[in-house]
């Protein structure tokens, strides 16, 4: 009777199934090989899903990102520009020297360029969001997405030419960000919060001391507030609404200290296209 | 089995998955049904151990490589083996049922797709559960567990629908297992 190859299909296979057992347990530092093919498999299943999604979107009439006009460009670059006038008053009072240099950041110019989102991951408890541009469209590293021109979305995380994908500021793992609260007929007030995204689609966080002049005594925010990005990590994209306020708590280690929920009024699972706004050329 | 006709369904399948999520999708949760699944269990019923086995394990392989995770701070990262080993799991599941169920019954697939969905699932929170202690993705595994929970039973959905179109090509497939010679493929 021959004997059988050392190469055999069922051999292959349970080296296969152990081969994917490491690769579950390895930390994801020494994953970083799994991108290319990963970019590869992404392209390859996005046809159906493209295609697929135009029509969910059609239906769950999905919220699109307004084309846009070189006039909304402007204003919001002025907007942008108010704002870190605004900021720069403020801090300049206590911190001049400190920021001489984000100043110089803040006076780079956004261009804005509206792309089609392909699709999310296909795990379906995951919040990224993939968008049919890249590099070759001129998106960048740092790069922020907006809805409807000044609804946050999330920031660009993993460019290649074609293909971008963004972590929603809803996403476990974004970062934290400093918000400040305007009142519904758009006059802001002094109260910062930094929020964390919590997971389940909205974001929380406690509210800053304020330490100086009469303002020492703490305020509450009210549900139903607007609250704006205020945040030196996102230079230039100040002013954008993150979301409306949806439940005011006192801390439970500072009751005088108030924490907020916010739930971004725009559903970010739910979007067919969005506005990048790159930083460092006009619109 | 037809690994051509497998690979064209699998990719199909993928975007109706992925594409009529916002659609399909429970509220606010991210609770949306799986169309991949009732495929792995449709081919476990039909195919030899090893072709089902193979078969689960690309499908797993092929959800891993385009479901990137995010990382505290902000970066994304391709876990490569949950998803595949969870379907692996899964499709035994099947293989140990299907001596057991009627194979040219709708309800097969339908009672089925839940179950392994289950099985897929637990393996994948457990996977992620298990990494969460060494190498931090901010993986809540309580909360996870019962999204995907519904998400598995939630595609007993898609099994319904899948079941006609899938038995109407499966000579295509050319499933060719010794048990599946007491039926006659597309007899129904």
């Amino acid at each position: 009777m021959p004997r059988r190859g050392l190469v055999t299909a069922n051999r292959v296979l349970a080296l296969s199934i152990a081969a994917v057992v490491v690769t579950t347990f390895l930390p994801a530092r020494l994953l970083g090989w799994t991108r290319i093919p990963g970019r590869i498999t992404q392209r390859l299943t996005s046809p159906p899903s493209d295609l697929v999604k135009v029509m969910g979107d059609w239906l769950v009439k999905a919220e699109p990102a307004e084309h846009p006009e070189p006039l909304i460009g402007q204003i919001d670059q002025l907007r942008a520009l108010v704002h870190r006038l605004e900021l720069d008053n403020a801090r300049l009072r206590t911190q001049v020297e400190e920021l001489s240099g984000v100043r110089s950041t803040q006076n780079e110019p956004m261009r804005l360029l509206t792309t089609s989102v392909i699709a999310g991951t296909t795990d379906p408890t995951g919040r990224l969001l993939r968008l049919r541009a890249g590099r070759r469209d001129g998106i960048e590293a740092g790069s922020v997405a907006s809805l409807r021109g000044q609804h946050l979305l999330g920031r660009i995380v993993n460019i290649d030419d074609a293909m971008c994908d963004v972590l929603p500021i809803t996403d476990r793992n974004a970062e934290t960000i400093t918000v400040q609260v305007y009142e519904q007929d758009g006059s802001k007030t002094e109260l910062f919060f930094d929020l964390t995204p919590v997971g389940d689609g909205t974001l929380k966080g406690p509210g800053r001391y304020v330490t100086e002049g009469l303002e020492q005594t703490p305020r509450s925010a009210k549900i139903g507030q607007i609250v704006r990005l205020s945040d030196e990590n996102w230079i230039g994209h100040g002013g954008l609404i993150v979301g409306e306020i949806t439940v005011v708590e006192p801390s439970p280690q500072s009751p005088l200290r108030p924490v907020i929920t916010v739930k971004p009024v725009v559903d970010t699972r739910r979007v067919s296209s969005v506005v990048v706004r790159v930083p460092g050329s006009a619109s | 089995m037809s690994w051509g006709v497998y690979a064209v369904a699998l990719w199909l399948l993928i975007g109706l998955e992925v594409g009529l999520r916002g659609v399909l999708r429970v509220g606010d949760t991210g609770v949306a049904p799986s169309f991949v699944l009732p495929l792995v269990v449709f081919v476990g019923l039909y195919a030899r151990t090893r072709v089902t086995t193979t078969a689960a394990l690309v499908a797993g392989l092929l959800i891993d490589l385009t479901s990137p995770v995010t990382l505290q701070g902000g970066g994304t990262a391709i876990i490569l083996g949950p998803n595949a080993l969870g379907l692996v799991l899964a499709s035994q599941l099947v293989l140990g049922a299907r001596g057991l169920v009627f194979l040219n019954s709708p309800v097969t697939l339908i009672v089925l797709t839940p179950l392994a969905g289950m099985v897929w699932q637990i393996v994948v929170t457990a996977a992620f559960g298990a990494r969460e202690l060494y190498d931090p993705i901010g993986f809540h595994a309580g909360s996870q567990l019962t999204q995907r929970l519904f998400i598995a039973a939630y595609s007993a959905v898609p099994a319904l629908v899948l079941w006609w179109p899938l038995r109407s090509i499966s000579t295509l497939f050319g499933f060719d297992a010794p048990h599946t010679g007491r039926y006659t493929m597309g007899r129904r």
